[in-house]
This record gives C-alpha cells, structure tokens and sequence, in this order.
C-alpha cells in the first residue's frame, strides 16, 4: 500500500533549492485541502473532551442501537453510548496508534536502513534480504501473529505496527542513503577527514529527512489501515475504548440492527487515510518537481 | 554477471535456512498450545493422560531440536508434516486450496492490468490534468478503502440485493469452468480494485519517469503521434523499471488474498494460513510460511537475474 | 476550483454515495421476534433429491472422528454419519438405534443390550457386539479426549455375549445409561488411525468431500438400514461470521443457518424461513472465577459479583430479551422442571455488592480482568461493559481482553489452573438431563475449581435414585448449595436459534441446542 516505489532513489534538490521546496508544496491544491482535512480531524479527535456532546462511556439503556437523532447526531450503539463521540474519541486512539506507530517504525526503520547502507559485503546484503522476506509476508498475517504473541492491548499494537512497517522504510533510507553517499558535499566531507559519526549526524542525516518524513505520512495512513484489519477480527484495541476499526467492526457485527453505525467510523477511515496519503505525494511531489 | 548470480543464490539458501528455523521458533514462543486448542475447551474432566498422548502425537513433547530435525528430514523427503487437527497431510491440504488461490490471483491480477495500463497509457497520451487528477483520485480511493469493505459492499449489492452472483463457495475449474468463474468474480473483482490502484500509481510514475527522457522528446520531434510514442517507446521501456516492483504487487496481491478469501468464505491459502495462526497448527502454518518464503524468495531472485540480464548496467552496480 | 481539488470532492462525495447505497441496501430493525413450531414427524423418503446447505459461523468442522467431537456446530455429523446403541427421538425420549432392545438387573448395575444385524460401515463391513465394546472401551479410555466420557465413567465391564448381544456392568446404580449412550458414537475402529478424516459409520450419510475448516458435503449411504436416505446432498460451509450468515441466508445461498445471534433475528425472519423450535435450554452463559486463588477464593467476593450482576439489563441489550436471567445462580434454567423454586436470589443490588467486597477484603481500586474471545461471543463483550460501569460506580474497575482461542483457552482451560483476579466469559452447554447439567459444577469439571463434599456425593447418589420425586429432592438440593456458594456466576439461559427456509423439513433441535437433520427432507 506504499504509493511510490521505495527502491528508486529520489533525486534530491541541493540546498538551496530546498527554501522553497514549501511554497512549492503549498501551491499544490491536493496538498492544501488534505493539511487542511488532516488538522480538521486532528483538531476533532484529539480536542474531543471538548467538541464531543457526551462522555464515550456513559450508557443510556433506555436507547439501545438508537438510531441518529436530534440528541444523538449519529445515533447510539449496543449500549445505549452516544456514537458520535465515540467516534471522535475513537479518533483519537486511532491517530494516536498511527502516530506511535509510525514514529517507531521511523526509528527502526532509519537506523536499520543507515547501517545495511553504511556496511558494504555480507551484512547490509542479509539486512536488505531480511527486509525484502519480511515486506514480502502479508502485513495482516504478521500482524495476527504477533497479536497472538503478545496480545492486543493498545501498546502491544503500536509496536507491532511499528516493527511491521520498519522494513520499507529500512529500504528507502538505505536507497536514499546510498544516493547521499555519492553526491558532492559527501565526498567534500569525506576529504576534508570529518569522522563517519559526525558525517552521519551533520550531512547525511539531515539530508535524507525531508525524503523520509514524507513517507511518514503515507507509513500512518498504513497504520491505520491495518489497525483497521487487525480490528475486523476482533484483535484491536479493548473495550471500553475504541478505534475507529473496532467501531466499524462492531458496527459491522450488527449491521442489520442499525445500518447507521458501521457508516461514520468507515467514513472517517477512508477520509483520513485518503487526506494522509494525498499529503504524504504531495510532500514528496514537492521535494522532486521532475516526479510531478 | 556469474559471480552476480551466485552471491545472490547463496544469499538467498542462508536466508531461507533462517527463515525456517524462525517461523519454527515463533510458533513455539506464542502462548498459546495446539493441545487444548484440539479439545476445543468443551470437553470437561480431561485427564492428564489425555493431554500427554495428544502431546505424543503432535510430536510437540520432544526437544526442540529434535523436532526441527525431524521436520526438515521430512521436507527433504517431501513430506511436509500433517495438521495437528485433521490428520492430513499439509501437501493434501495445500492441493485442496491452491486451485482457488491461484484462480483469484490470476483473476484479480487481470482485473488489475485491465484498469490500470489502459488508464496509465491514456493518462500518458492525453496528458491532460483533469485525466492525470482523475487517475491519482482513483487510485488514491482504491488504496484508501480496505479490502475487506469494498467485498462486504459488493457482496450486499450483487449477492443479496441483486441475486446476480454467488457470495460464497467454489467450484473447481476442472469441473465447471463456467461456474467457477462466477464464483470467483466478485472476490475477483475485489481484488483486483485493491490491486489497481499501486499498479496504476507505480505505472504513472514509471511512465512519467521515462516521460522526460531525451529519446521521447527525439520521438516527438520525429513528428510521431503522441499516441504512436507511447505505445512504441513509452511502455515498453516503462515497464523495465516496473518490473522490479513486481515483487511489491504479488505481495499486495497475496496480502489482499488472504483478506479476500476469509470475507467471501473461499477455500483458499489464505483462509488456511488465518486458520492455522488462531489454531496454533504448527504442523501446517510452518509449511506454508516456508513456503511462502521460499515462493518469494524464488521470484525476487529470478526478478533480479532477469533485470540483471535486461539492464546491463546493473550487472557492474547492482546496488543501483 | 482547480482539476486537482475538483477530483478530491468527486472522490469523497463517491466515496460517501457508496456507503450511502449501502444504507439504502441494508434493512432497518423489525418487530421482536416469534419463534415458530416446526413440523409433525414425516413419512419415510422413497428417494434421496435436492441440495441442503448449511452455514456455520466463525469456526468450522475441522475433524470427524465422533468420540473425539468438541465443536457445537458439527453435532448434527453425529447423526447424520453415525449411529449409537440409543438416540432421542423429536420428543427427547430414548429409544433404539442400533441397539434393538435392553433390559436392566434389578440392582439397576447390569444392563444387557440386543443389537441390530443388518448395520454396516462403509465397504460392507458389519457392525457387531465387538465393535460396540471397543468404542465404549475407546471413550473410556483416560489418553482420550471424550466428551462422553464423564457420562459413562462408572462403567467397569462391557462384555461380548454373543455376537450381537453386550452386557455392561456399572460401578453404582444407574437408570440413565442409555441416556448416557446416546453419545458414544459407533464409530469403525477398524479404522482408527483415519477416523478423523473418513467419516466412517453406519449412519445414513457419508462423506464425498471433505475440506477442513471449510466445508464438508454428505452424499446418501448405500449401505443404510434404514433404506434411502432423503436428501441427495448435504453441505455445511463455514461462513466468516455471522452477518455474512445472515447475509448469505437472506440471499438465499444457505438453507439453514445455526445459531443465529439475537441481535440478527429480525433481519432472519421474513415469510419464507422459520425458526427451529428447540425442546430445552441449550446453554448457559456463565463468568467463571477461580475459587482456590486471588479475590474470589472468597465465597463473599462471588456473592458479591453476583449482586453486581444486572442481569435483566445484559438480557435486554445483549440478547434482546431472548435468554432467561438466572437470579438465583442456578446452573439449571428458570424454565426448566427441574428448576429449584425455592431458591434465594440475588437481587441487582450494588450496595450490597459493596459490602460484600469490603468483608471479602476486595479494596476500592482493585482491577479485575474480563477475559473473553474475539470475533465471537460479543454478547460477552455487551454483559461485560455493563459490568464494567456498574463495578465502577463502587470504585472497582473491569479491564477487558480479548484474545483469540488458543491464548482464550490457555489461561483457564482444563480444570485445575490458577487465575487469580480473572473473571473468564464461558458458555456452559445444558444437557437436557440434570444429572448431567450439573455435572459441570463438580470438581474436575468446573474450571472454577471449587469442590463441595456433600455436591459431589449428591452427584453420585442421583442418577441411582428411581422415585423422580425423590431424585427432584436431590437435584433441590444440589442447586441451593451452588447457589450459596457461587462458584461461578450465571448470568442468563439461552437457547441456540436455528433458522431454516420453509422448503426445509423435518429438521429439529434437541435440548441441547443440537440440530438433527436425519429426518429432513428438502422440497422443490
């Protein structure tokens, strides 16, 4: 589900070029309405404890499986809770999740990347191949897996998230890593005797961010994805919270009590992965103007 | 070129090696026990001798060693061990199934191209932004939609409401061809929109990647139509690149698969592979991992050996 | 308005006219349901025609050997593949299967029973006294894991009289063994090694194809003394979960679909389909506690828990009114006759849950686990956020888990484990006979792991006891001693619901919530 094919290296504008790598991205249309669409449901979901009408986890028994109304905009569910803030507040697992997620696999997959890329021979080949077997298994089989291992509680998920999503990005960071390494500041560097930490730290770091925090973006729109699958068979985070999956699962599972209810939640789904994966081509759109 | 092939080859053994001793020592390591799985938590006063000839018989009261040897033994002789459940052996099981995976990959593969070259090639031609926006919007769509949505909708929309297709079941080719295309279609169908859009997008950007390429513009220059360019220059040498992510779409493919199969109940790989995770079918779940493994693998390898062949810039550098 | 943006709106407004078709598409709640009778008893068929299909939801038939059977779903194989020495007929009375005939000693600890001469496996082979004795012998055995077992356990000999005649001889009176016999299933244990996967009995099916976990289909028996059998296939596929069920059955893809959710009847019902009327309870939902370690070692704590419960409320929104609540902790229904009247109940009371939780030593802030399935049993999951709430309103908290089976399974399952602080949503399946029923109380049976002395010994003393008032005494009592002392927590009855299209008969569900198809016919 990544969008740009991860063993290609972009082709990275010098640094001066760079300034206006952002006014570039913000002349882009898609990219305005999905910043503006993701800090909506960042602003919805995680403001909840304000913009929700009630607390997720009060019930109203006399209003089983309610359907939407004045009082309840999307209606209530199984046990009388108001869906629309579970929905929002569900939001707010969900994002969480796939910010979690997406840091960590940023962490793992950057520096397992960097060292397949920084060591020539044998290690960085098996590094590579154990990353291309691993891209290779069907994310929701090891996600299952490794629910099964470690049960599915919100942190376990998060890891597991993480580690299923490192290994693409370990790809890329070694693809744009290896490009770094043959461009002219490096061999600069180099020369002039800086030591390999420092070079890391100061030139190659630095250089291959903008690349890689693209594809953050596209990395959460993933984790929500799969959180959304893992939830569909009952392994996501545990009641009484909720995630967007969960809700659509559960919604899902009464689907001909209340038609109503898997709707909003499968919504949100579709709009944010749409609005973070939109972001995530146009940022990358913007840092390579011939990819456009 | 030959030393190329070899290391690659090499690599590949040690790594499937590997991959078979952790798929063995994951199984062992989640909690979780294929023993009481078999008794299914009905069966009350089970008495412990019940448990220890269960154990027995699963091979599973043995070292871990031992079991390991005994299992790769086997392998080299053919036998892929049983199901710790059914008593078949994995390879009767795997001969039941794979008909129906192999039917709604090819399917959904066709699927797939057939949606997204003619609107990559058209995406190409025209040029046009409203058509490039459309193709990305599409694409972006499919990939924002989980799998297991688009076959529930579809299933409700043409298996329940309109009655045109079956929702669940197959039929084997060999027996009905006709019937088991219509059994296969909606799953198919599902698929294939879940494998259309990184198709689309990887084409798109393949071809616009050759797109400013100097013998494109000679091309043009030539006084070429803009349809004759793409055609004759475009594609072909588009599709070089696309090729290497061919191992990034079989394994959205076989990913989806597994999805697919589970929601629209087909005797499949995939529901076998799910099946055997909650049950802690060690007997199964290691053999089709491995061979999975082993599957993909293969294809990277030969992935490789082919681009190396095509692309003779690759063999001096192949980290390019 | 740029292509670009143009194109994002198209897409989410596309995207948002899907769901809505969707919305369109699927039916809105009805009225609450009726549950319809089934049927009188048919004729006997003069040839096998048509196509039954049958779904199961969430799990499949995954074996077949019939001594060894743990899974509801597949109950009707047992009839439909095999024969036992007696069966229930629709009424639930026993009468002959391939036993003829038995008689009992007066003692009632010798049963002698004739056998019929016409049964045969599959390739011919006769059935005889010798096969019966070896699977009785095999369900006895402790190495396997039989569901029969703990009902034929006091058998200490079973004997070869003549080839078609066997005498068995118990350990302590008993007037239910053919009762008891009714599930130890005749299988070819000439065969044992392939018994899981051939599906080889004297019954009126067999086996054409079978694929594990997925589906199994059933063709008439040629060697059937019984004649023809009346249908020309029958096929039980695994639906994914119960709304593709339910989905598939509206559509019209399954004949019958069993154990439809309570939330799903609505949508079932309809004028061409109609419920199975069972003729019992067919189980009960139940949390089970440890009572040999942590908090509920404490018989205050359980009682506590009890009054925590709100039964009537878990009924209304988990299963819509269609499960008896259990006020008195009874693993016996309310509906049934043998029913304790005079039990004392517990009342939804959460102050006196309070009070009971402090004497038990069960501190405010104390955090009990749930443990439950995932994607099945959601009902649990319903019960259990009502708990959550009601326990937090008197300063305990509820974390709830769900696992998938095997990890479910491995925290409590068998009899014996210690889990502290967990309380385990199990379902405990009511065999019509309440000798039986509250087996599942005793010690080895019962994961709550409790053991009562004067229980077990009046587990012992009923099934010998002949005067039905008198065993009713028995029964009396066992169910107040359980009640005060809660081992486990019943929550509410429920009977398995069964739907099937009205082209189906002759189907029905045993008290057990067991479907029988051995009778049914398909029209059209």
């Amino acid at each position: 589900m990544s969008a740009v094919n991860p063993t290609v290296p972009l082709e990275l504008p010098s640094r001066g070029v760079r300034d206006h790598v952002l006014s570039r991205l913000l002349r882009q249309p898609a990219a305005v309405i999905s910043l503006v669409v993701v800090g909506l449901i960042v602003l919805g979901t995680f403001g909840a404890p304000l913009v929700a009408p009630y607390s997720p986890t009060v019930s109203d028994y006399t209003r089983l499986f309610g359907p939407p109304s004045w009082s309840h905009l999307l209606g209530t569910d199984e046990i009388g809770r108001d869906l629309l803030s579970r929905v929002l507040y569900g939001g707010r697992t969900s994002l969480t999740v796939a910010a979690f997620a997406t840091v960590i696999s940023m962490l793992i997959g950057i520096a397992w990347g960097f060292v397949a890329g920084l060591r020539e021979g044998w290690i960085g080949e098996i590094l590579m191949r154990i990353a291309d077997a691993a891209m290779g298994m069907p994310a929701i089989l090891l996600g299952l897996v490794l629910v099964a291992a470690f049960g599915a509680s919100t942190l376990s998920l998060i890891l597991i998230l993480g580690a299923l999503f490192a290994p693409a990005t370990a790809r890329l960071a070694r693809s744009t890593l290896l490009a770094e390494l043959r461009s002219e500041y490096h061999l600069a560097a180099v020369s002039v005797g800086a030591t390999r930490t420092r070079i890391v730290i100061t030139e190659l770091l630095p250089n291959t961010l903008p690349v890689l925090l693209a594809r953050a973006s596209l990395v959460a729109a993933d984790a929500i994805f799969v959180e959304a699958s893992l939830s569909f068979v009952g392994l996501g985070v545990q009641p009484p919270d909720a995630s967007w999956g969960t809700l659509l699962q559960q919604g899902y599972t009464n689907l001909y009590r209340s038609y109503w209810y898997p709707i909003f939640p499968g919504i949100m789904i579709l709009v944010a992965v749409l609005a973070l994966n939109t972001l995530g081509d146009s940022v990358q759109r913007a840092l390579d103007p011939s990819r456009s | 070129m030959a030393r190329y092939v070899l290391r690659r080859f090499l690599t590949s053994v040690v790594l499937l090696l590997l991959s078979s001793i952790l798929i063995f020592l994951v199984m062992r390591v989640i909690p979780g026990d294929p023993t009481l799985t078999k008794l299914g938590g009905t069966i009350k006063d089970v008495d412990p001798r019940a448990l220890e000839a269960i154990r027995h018989e699963l091979g599973i009261d043995r070292p871990l060693p031992t079991q390991y040897l005994n299992w790769v033994g086997g392998i080299l002789h053919g036998d892929f061990g049983q199901s710790y459940f059914s008593q078949f052996p994995v390879t009767t099981l795997i001969g039941q199934r794979i008909g129906a995976t192999v039917e709604l990959a090819v399917m959904a593969m066709l699927f797939g191209l057939a949606i997204a070259v003619p609107a990559a090639t058209l995406g190409a031609i025209w040029r046009n932004r409203v058509v490039d926006a459309l193709l990305s919007g599409f694409a972006a769509l499919g990939m924002a939609t989980p799998a297991f949505v688009t076959g529930i909708v579809l299933i409700i929309v043409f298996g329940l409401k309109l009655h045109w297709l079956p929702t669940q079941g197959y039929v084997s080719f060999q027996n009905h061809p006709f019937e088991s295309v219509k059994t296969t279609l909606l799953p198919a169908i599902t698929l294939g929109i879940s494998v259309a859009a990184p198709t689309l997008r990887i084409l798109r950007t393949s071809l616009l990647e050759i797109g400013s390429a100097s013998y494109i513009r000679t091309a043009q220059g030539k006084g070429l139509l803009r349809r004759q360019v793409v055609v004759r220059h475009l594609l072909p040498n588009a599709s070089i690149p696309a090729l290497t992510t061919v191992g990034v779409i079989v394994g959205h493919l076989l990913g989806g698969a597994v999805v697919v199969e589970y929601v629209f109940a087909r005797q499949g790989l995939g529901t076998l592979l799910v099946d055997s995770v909650f049950q802690r079918d060690y007997g199964v779940l290691q053999a089709l991992v491995l061979i999975a493994a082993a599957a993909f693998i293969t294809t990277s390898l030969v992935v490789d050996i082919l681009y190396g062949v095509i692309d003779p810039r690759l063999r001096v550098n192949p980290e390019t | 308005m740029s292509a670009q943006r143009k194109v994002l709106v198209v897409a989410m407004l596309l995207a948002l006219l899907a769901t809505a078709a969707t919305v369109a598409v699927t039916s809105a709640a009805g009225a609450p349901a009726t549950i319809k009778q089934t049927t009188a008893p048919l004729a006997a068929c003069k040839k096998s025609s048509g196509t039954l299909t049958y779904g199961i939801a969430g799990a499949g038939v995954s074996q077949l050997d019939p001594n060894t059977i743990n899974f509801a779903g597949q109950a009707p194989l047992q009839t439909l593949l095999y024969n036992a020495l007696t069966k229930y007929n629709s009424s639930m009375v026993v009468v002959p299967d391939l036993a003829t005939s038995w008689r009992a000693s007066k003692d009632l600890k010798t049963w002698w029973f004739n056998l019929r001469k016409d049964a045969r496996y599959a390739l011919g082979r006769p059935f005889t006294a010798e096969d019966a004795r070896a699977n009785i012998l095999r369900v006895l055995d402790p190495s396997v894991p039989s569901q029969a077992r703990s009902n034929v356990q006091d058998i200490r000999s079973v004997r070869v009289i003549s080839k078609y005649q066997i005498r068995i001889k118990l350990g302590s009176p008993s007037a239910l063994l053919p009762n008891a016999l009714v599930d130890v299933k005749m299988s070819d244990t000439a065969d044992v090694a392939n018994l899981a996967k051939s599906g080889n009995g004297t019954g009126p099916y067999t086996v054409s194809e079978f694929i594990p976990n997925q589906s199994i289909t059933l063709v008439p028996s040629s060697h059937w003394f019984g004649g023809k059998a009346c249908i020309a296939k029958i096929k039980f596929v695994r639906e994914p979960d119960s709304t593709a069920m339910v989905t598939d059955f509206k559509g019209g893809n399954l004949d019958m679909i069993w154990q439809v959710r309570p939330t799903d009847v609505p949508a079932v019902q309809s004028s061409g389909t109609y419920f199975l009327q069972p003729k019992g309870v067919s189980g009960a939902h139940v949390w089970e506690v440890d009572t040999t370690s942590g908090p509920f070692s404490d018989v205050r704590a359980r009682q506590a828990l009890n009054y925590a419960t709100d039964r009537a409320t878990m009924v209304k929104a988990a299963f819509f009114g269609l499960a008896t609540p259990s006020f008195g902790d009874d693993l016996i229904s309310a509906t049934s006759n043998a029913y304790n009247k005079n039990l004392k109940g517990y009342k939804f009371d959460l102050t006196k849950a309070k009070q009971l939780f402090d004497a038990a030593g069960v501190k405010p802030g104390t955090t009990f686990t749930f443990w439950a399935l995932a994607g099945r049993r959601d009902e649990w999951i319903t019960m259990a956020q009502i708990l959550q709430q009601d326990l937090q309103k008197i300063g305990l908290n509820l974390d709830i888990r769900r696992s998938d089976v095997s990890t479910w399974l491995g925290k409590f399952y068998p009899a014996g484990k210690s889990y502290p602080g967990y309380i385990i949503g199990n379902y405990f399946s009511m065999p019509p006979n309440p000798t039986y029923a509250l087996k599942q109380g005793q010690f080895g049976s019962c994961e709550c792991n409790w053991k009562n002395n004067t229980f077990e010994a009046l587990a012992k003393k009923a099934p010998g006891v002949v005067d039905l008032a008198a065993r009713q005494k028995v029964y009396d009592q066992m169910q107040s001693i359980f009640s005060q002392a809660a081992p486990v927590v019943v929550v509410a009855h429920q009977t398995n619901i069964v739907a099937a299209q009205k082209r189906v008969q002759g189907a029905w569900e045993d008290a057990q919530g067991n479907v029988h198809l051995e009778d049914a016919r398909v029209a059209g």
